[in-house]
Order: structure tokens, then sequence, then C-alpha cells
């Protein structure tokens, strides 16, 4: 499938004080696919944003290059195709659906389209009662979506949005979720970069985590959260201390075993007259996975698993499709 | 070219302020130099200083609109569209010129007001000279801001038409600073007469700086820092 977005082996420098440089991406590489919502990763300073302002044509790389909708980053005419929507978004100082005319004019078009889509995208965002108000008097949250509205007037075919919903209220984020599924449902391709874990497992496709300017992990959401190695056998009708490592609960007794003596255990469940409620794989949170590759602590101050089995060589990201060794799990549905 | 329009019209709705303080400034203390003075010296002096005026706040509007913009990252909403940067960089200039020329039309409404039906041709001659001035002035403090402090660069631009005006007291018209400065200066003087040729030099110098801008402005890293 043709790749809407590339990154070829890009390389971003800062030059700093004292003539001293800063690696914001190093030898990165990564593309997305039409169609696909794409949650991109990371902690902050891991150079999410500079990725971004690079297939935008913001700045320039040191080195390796790529290519969005077909053409060399930064080619404006491409820009036409993209809406983007910048982190902490700045807008002038105008009255709503004024400001949105306005960039949707920047983007060439012109009335009566102008008016329709721009009448279309505040409806959309639920921005119709306050059309007529100043943006300087809005709360982040409504700047958030008067930024979402400038990004989608053009009815992009690539979607680059920024923590589009860092701001919003539960509501809101609900909005914006069903705004995105809506958007691949009509073909269109987003590139997500959130902090919002939970937002991000519930609407992509694909997730990239970057760490330290490298791509850590890339893969399918389903592939990165269920490939556990370990399973849950729910039973009941077995002695008690039959296993040691059991839990019980409401009359079942909770397993967990490795993918590889899941036979072996369950076998021995009906050798001592046990009988199987359920065998459930185990899934890991994006959480999990986020810490584990980035090395930070949990806010519950847990220490991470970073510098053991979870740290992968950073210049080569791991494509998620089958199974690898867990750290911490949660169940999944069987 | 809408695009640019669209730039430059919003570029001088962001500066609507200090543009109106201004043109208030000129009509204000130009009514008052007009009905309370007899002495024609007095009008010709007006008008040399908001001309002067008018210079500095070019060079300083110019200077300073790539550096807010960046500054409150609304730059990077408007350049997110399927715009050039030498576009937008010509929206900018577009826009400085605007209130240029309306402040420039503002003090010739008061030079021709003020003369009385005399020599109020030569009034719209010195209009003309000091547009050509504004332009030369906007464009190379819209050069150093590509890749200075507005500060600095309206420091660079003074330097810089110093050395054009020094070159052009040798040489001629053909660095008009010189000549744009002697006719501010000379304004009034009987037989004064517009510098026709450093006005068209000045154009010209204007399109070298706006061309060097654009090359500049479109190798620059415009959102910076490290996340």
């Amino acid at each position: 499938m043709a790749a809407v977005l590339q990154y070829d082996h890009v390389t971003k420098r800062y030059s700093g004080a004292r003539r001293q440089s800063v690696v914001a991406l190093d030898d990165f590489s990564l593309h997305i696919e039409r169609g696909e919502i794409f949650g991109f990763l990371g902690p902050n300073g891991a150079g999410k944003t500079t990725a971004i302002h690079l297939a935008m044509g913001f700045m320039r790389a040191s080195s390796g290059g790529g290519t969005m909708l077909g053409n060399s980053f930064g080619h404006a005419p491409t820009r036409r195709r993209v809406g983007f929507l910048a982190e902490n978004v700045a807008l002038y100082h105008r009255q709503a659906a004024k400001l949105v005319r306005f960039y949707g004019a920047l983007n060439g078009l012109r009335d009566p389209q102008l008016a329709r889509a721009v009448r279309d995208v505040m409806e959309t965002l639920e921005l119709r009662d306050v059309a007529d108000r100043n943006v300087g008097k809005f709360s982040r949250g409504m700047l958030q979506r008067v930024g979402l509205a400038q990004a989608l007037v053009n009815e992009p075919e690539l979607l680059i949005l920024d923590e589009p919903t860092s701001a919003l209220d539960p509501l809101g984020r609900v909005a914006v979720r069903e705004l995105l599924q809506r958007a691949r449902a009509a073909g269109k391709t987003i590139f997500l970069s959130s902090h919002l874990l939970s937002e991000i497992e519930l609407v992509c496709d694909r997730i990239g985590i970057l760490h330290r300017g490298h791509l850590a992990r890339v893969g399918k959401t389903s592939d990165l959260l269920e490939s556990s190695d370990q399973c849950e056998l729910v039973v009941r009708g077995i002695p008690t201390g039959a296993f040691p490592q059991a839990t019980g609960e409401d009359g079942t007794t909770q397993l967990v075993v490795p993918r590889s003596a899941q036979r072996e255990t369950i076998e021995r469940v009906w050798s001592l007259g046990g009988e199987i409620v359920r065998v459930n794989p185990l899934k890991r949170s994006l959480e999990d996975i986020f810490v584990e590759l980035t090395g930070k602590s949990t806010v519950d101050g847990r220490r991470s698993m970073a510098g053991e089995q979870g740290r992968i060589p950073s210049s080569e990201p791991r494509e998620e499709t089958g199974s690898h060794a867990p750290n911490r799990q949660r169940r999944g549905d069987s | 070219m809408i695009a640019i329009i669209l730039i430059a019209g919003n570029f001088v709705r962001e500066n609507r302020w200090p543009m109106m303080s201004l043109l208030a400034y000129v009509l204000l203390f130009g009514g008052v130099t007009v009905f309370s003075s007899s002495n024609p010296d007095d009008v010709v002096f007006f008008l040399r200083s908001v001309g002067v005026y008018g210079l500095a706040f070019t060079a300083l509007m110019s200077a300073s609109g790539i550096h807010n913009e960046r500054r409150s990252r609304r730059l990077l909403a408007v350049l997110s569209k399927g715009i050039e940067r030498r576009q937008y960089l010509c929206g900018l200039l577009l826009g400085a010129m605007f209130d240029a020329a309306i402040y420039s039309v503002a003090i010739g409404a008061m030079g021709s007001f003020s003369s009385r039906g005399a020599e109020v041709a030569t009034v719209w001659e010195l209009v003309v000279a000091l547009l050509a001035s504004f332009l030369l002035a906007g464009t190379v403090a819209l050069f150093f801001s590509t890749f200075l402090h507005p500060v600095m660069a309206v420091l660079a631009t003074a330097l810089t038409l110093g050395v054009i005006a020094a070159a052009g007291r040798l040489v001629g018209d053909v660095f008009p600073s010189y000549a744009l400065a002697q006719a501010m200066l000379g304004f009034g003087v009987e037989g004064w007469t517009a510098p026709w040729g450093a006005c068209a030099w000045a154009v010209g110098w204007a399109l070298l700086f706006g061309f060097m801008a654009a090359a500049v402005f479109a190798g620059r890293d415009l959102a910076v820092a490290v996340e």
C-alpha cells in the first residue's frame, strides 16, 4: 500500500549553546499507510513534534528526508491536502467563523465551496453558537476546537494532529474520537500525536513509540497489546494448594501461566478433577508498553523495566506482529 | 496572489492600533500646527518630522512581523496551509506598505491642506519620495528580521541605509538613501523637486533585499526549541 507519509533515515540536530548540538531525531524511519489512524507516542523531548514539523516543512532535516502524499517534505501545494493542528494551538484573535474562513481561503478554497465548508466544520465541532465570538475570549478547550476546525476546513486527505484532545473535556474527547473514526471511514489518513494513551489505544490502528529520537517500537495496536506470552486460566474444583501461585475468588481459582505451559496446566487441572471455566490471553495496557520502552516511572512510583528485558536496540524498531516477553499484564478477552 | 492579499490584510489588522495611533498623531498635531501657526516653516518642519517617524515606524513594523508571529506560534497555522514562504513574506511586506501608504496619504493630505493651494504638487511628490523610502527601509528591515531579533534588525537596517547613503554621496542616485534623505530634509526650499531617479533605484534595492529575504527565510527553521 502506498505510504501517505514516509520518513527515510531522518536525522535532525539542533545547535545549542556553546556549539553543543542536540539530536532530536536520529536515523528515524517510518511509513504511514493510506486510511489508517497512526498513534505517535513518546515522552516529552522524544522528538515527536520535531518529526511533525519536518513533515510540514517548518524545518529542514539535517540528513535524510521523506515524502508526504507523494511529494517531498515542505512542498507547499501538497499542504493544501493536509490538515494540521499544532500543539498549544495559537490563533489570531478574530471571530471564530471568520478565522476558519481565513485559513480555508489560505488553502485555496473559494466561495461557495468555502462558505459551505466553514458552515459544515463549525457544525461538526459544535462551534455554530460561538461562530461570531472572538477567539481571544475562548477557553483553551474551545480554542482547540477552532484549531481542529481550521485543520479540517479543507477536507484534507491527511490529518496531522499534535495533541488534539489535550484541552478537551470528556465529551469533547468523545466527539473528536468519533470525528477521527468518521474521517478514517471516509478514507482519510490520520497521524495522531498524543500523551493520552487511552485515546490512542481506542482509536489507532497502529502505534509508534518514539524515545530519544529513535522509533523504539511500531506495530498494530492489537498486536502490541496482545503480544503476551502468558495466559490466565480460571478453574474450579481443584484442591487448595495444588498450585502454589494460584489465587482464589468466588469459588474459582485463577492461574497465570506461560502459554507454553498452558496445555500441561489444563491437563493437570483435569487430572485433579477440576473444571476449566475460561482461558484468557493476557493483554498489556499501552501504559505498560510505554513505560517499558521509555524507562519512565509510572504515576504510582513503580520503577520501569527499562534497561532490562524491555529495552530494544533503538535504531531498529521492533515491528510488532507476534508475541514477546511481557512485563506486567492485564486480563484480555478470551 | 489572493493568499498574499489575505496575509497582508491580516497583518494590517494585527497592527491596526499602532497604525491608528500614528495616524491620530499626524492628524492631531498636523491640525494644531496648521491652525496655530502662521509661519510656513512650522508646517514644513512638521512634514519632515512625520516623514522620519514614518521611516522608523515602517522599519519597526516590518522587522517585528516574523518575530511576533513565530513567538506566538501563529506562524505555524498559517504556514501549514498551501502557501510558500516567499508568499508569506510578500504578504507581510504588502501589509506594511499598505500601512505606510495610508500614513503617507495622511501626510500628503495635511501638507496639501496647510499649503492652502500653493505648491500642492510638491507635497504629493514628497509623498511619493516618502513611499519609496518606506519601501526601502521596510524591505531591508524584513530581510534582517529573517535571521535577527527585531531590535537588531532595526539597528542593522539603520546601519545598512547609512552605508548606502555614504556610498550615494560619492556615487549618486544608484545608492538612493542619500538622495532621499536630502530630499526629505530639503523639502520646502524653493525649487525643490522629488528625486525620481533615487526613487526608482530605491524600488530596485527593495526588490533585491526582498529576494534576499525570501532566499534566507526559505532555509530557516521556523519552529525552534527542542521539546
